[in-house]
This record gives C-alpha cells, sequence and structure tokens, in this order.
C-alpha cells in the first residue's frame, strides 16, 4: 500500500509545474513574508564566520565570471581592485595576505598599484589560496581585459610603433 | 550546469537565460500550461540546452531587495519533459540552483531564496532540495543548504 501511495505520489510530483502562482490575498502574502523573515533571520544569526567567508568567496567567484563573460573592460574589475576585495575577505593587512602566499610584501603593493603584473606564480598562488574556488584562468581572464583596454588602446604605443612596421597586409579590393 | 539524459546517463550542458518578448510570443499551450506572459513584471528566465534553442523549463524571480532575498514566483517544467516521457532530470533543480546563484551575487552570505509551493508538495521540496519550512506558507533557502544546492548543480 506504501509502495502505491510513493509511486502514486511521484507520479503527481513529475506531472505538475513544480511551483504556482501563490494565489495569496495582499494580507495573507505579507503575513506569509514576514514569517518567513523571522525564520531567515534567526538561520541568518546562527552563521559561523567560516561560513560568511565562503559566501563571500562564492559572491567573488560569480561576479568575475559574470564580468568575464561580458568582456568589457570595467575599472572595477580590473586585477588589482579585485585582489584587494579578495584580501579583505579573510585579511586584516596586506602583510598577513602576502606572507601566506610567501610573495615579497614589496612586490604584492607594487601589483595592487598597479605598477607591475603578478607573475604566473601569483597566479597559481591565488588558486591555490582560494581552494581553488576562483580558477587561476579567471585571474588571467581579468589581466587580459585590462591589458587590452589599457595596453593595447595606448595612442601613444601605436604611434611609437609605426616606424617598425613594414609591408602591410592588404586590407582592400 | 549540467542535466542528465536520463535513458543514456549522458550529461548535457544547459544554460539559463532571460526569456525575450519573442520567447513568450512562441510558447505552446501545448508545451507550456501557464500564461508566462501574465509574468511580464518579473524577470523569467528560461533553461534549454547549450546546443538547442527548445525551452525545457521556465521561472519567474520576485527580487525583494531589503529582505535580500529571491521568491521564485512560478517555476514550470516543458510538458514534454514531466511524468514517465520525460527525456532529462534536473530541470527544476537546475533552475531553482539559478536563483540561489543569483541571490549570492547580489546578497553573498545574507542570500535567501523562498517560493510558496503547493502544500501537497512540500515535502517533496524538502527532500530533493533541503529546502527548509518556515512553518507558514514559504520554503526556503539559506546558508549551507542553499550553496549546497549551487554544489549540486555544478554552478
Amino acid at each position: 500500500m506504501k509502495t502505491i501511495n510513493k509511486i502514486k505520489q511521484l507520479k503527481r510530483e513529475s506531472e505538475e509545474p513544480a511551483v504556482h502562482r501563490h494565489g495569496l490575498s495582499i494580507d495573507q502574502k505579507v503575513k506569509a513574508d514576514e514569517q518567513l523573515m523571522i525564520a531567515v533571520r534567526k538561520r541568518r544569526s546562527q552563521m559561523s564566520e567560516t561560513q560568511m567567508q565562503y559566501a563571500s568567496l562564492m559572491q567573488l567567484r560569480f561576479l568575475i565570471e559574470e564580468y568575464i563573460k561580458l568582456d568589457q573592460y570595467d575599472e572595477k574589475w580590473s586585477f588589482p581592485n579585485v585582489l584587494r576585495t579578495y584580501i579583505k575577505l579573510k585579511y586584516k593587512s596586506n602583510k598577513a595576505f602576502a606572507k601566506d602566499l610567501c610573495l615579497d610584501e614589496t612586490e604584492l603593493s607594487s601589483v595592487l598599484n598597479k605598477r607591475r603584473s603578478p607573475s604566473d606564480k601569483t597566479i597559481i598562488r591565488l588558486e591555490l589560496h582560494s581552494n581553488h574556488v576562483i580558477p587561476a584562468t579567471s585571474w588571467y581572464r581579468l589581466l587580459q581585459l585590462e591589458k587590452a583596454q589599457v595596453f593595447f588602446n595606448n595612442k601613444k604605443i601605436k604611434q611609437a610603433e609605426e616606424k617598425n612596421v613594414k609591408n602591410r597586409m592588404v586590407v582592400d579590393f | 550546469m549540467k542535466i542528465l539524459h536520463i535513458s543514456t546517463g549522458e550529461i548535457f550542458e544547459a544554460i539559463v537565460e532571460n526569456v525575450e518578448a519573442e520567447d513568450l510570443k512562441k510558447l505552446k499551450k501545448a508545451r507550456f500550461g501557464f500564461n508566462w506572459r501574465l509574468e511580464k513584471l518579473s524577470q523569467i528566465y528560461k533553461l534549454r540546452l547549450v546546443n538547442d534553442d527548445e525551452i525545457l523549463g521556465l521561472m519567474s524571480l520576485d527580487h525583494f531587495e531589503s529582505e535580500k532575498r529571491i521568491e521564485i514566483r512560478l517555476l514550470e517544467i516543458c510538458k514534454t519533459q514531466r511524468g514517465e516521457q520525460r527525456m532529462y532530470e534536473g530541470i527544476a533543480g537546475s533552475l531553482i540552483a539559478f536563483a540561489c546563484k543569483e541571490c549570492v551575487k547580489f546578497h553573498g552570505f545574507w542570500a535567501c531564496v523562498s517560493l510558496i509551493p503547493k502544500t501537497r508538495l512540500r515535502q517533496h521540496y524538502i527532500k530533493k532540495y533541503g529546502m527548509l519550512d518556515d512553518g507558514g506558507k514559504h520554503l526556503y533557502l539559506v546558508d549551507r543548504n542553499l550553496f549546497k544546492l549551487i554544489a549540486d548543480y555544478n554552478l
């Protein structure tokens, strides 16, 4: 009997849409939402520091992925800015972060202040430090987008290189 | 995200995208029972295979920013993908997990996704998706359960 009921239930579940419009009156909906928020607030208050850190890391990962997908440079998402945000998830000082990644503090400072690009090793260490949540490829893409915008759109560099290029490809019929 | 082809056990790459006005015009009663045009004021998403335009599932979301919460207003799986004749498993789960991901993007650790299911289906959602019961009308996902669902559906 139990099995038959179970089969009937499963059949019903797979035949129906998952969620219907709630069909509540405005008052009923307001009350339902209030009750929900009481339960949610209680759960939220029980979250540990580690859980919050993990959630923030995942948030950063999703936002990086979204930015990369857009494929348009935005200063807000430059490598140094994202790295700063990343560091703040866990550290109060850059020094402690540099120590955990065996990076020279001045090297980290140079990267954060856009005086130099991060080395390949640094990028690999970033992936390892995030426990692979933010892969090295994502950090690379951040750099690439920045480079494409800032470096290759630099008119001065282009003008300086004009004299070094001869026998250009034909681009007209 | 990935969904399972039931008969072969093959995993297919799926994608969730915004629904365009054109999509709504093309929806057929034979495939979707709800009038999705009524959801126009909410954000509507569709799930399809990466290499196929056919819509397998639809979901509309309301964003309650002050509560840091996204509510799944309506979620419907294509009629051909329900019951014994269905080809794929994981359409509803993938859509719910997508809503969770969107909420995390906005609200990080405060993220909360909720829905109001039919009474008789409450236990199903609790068991299958790890949803929590608020003791009232809503089921919801927060913290561990929310992130577990995101991980389960490879997002």
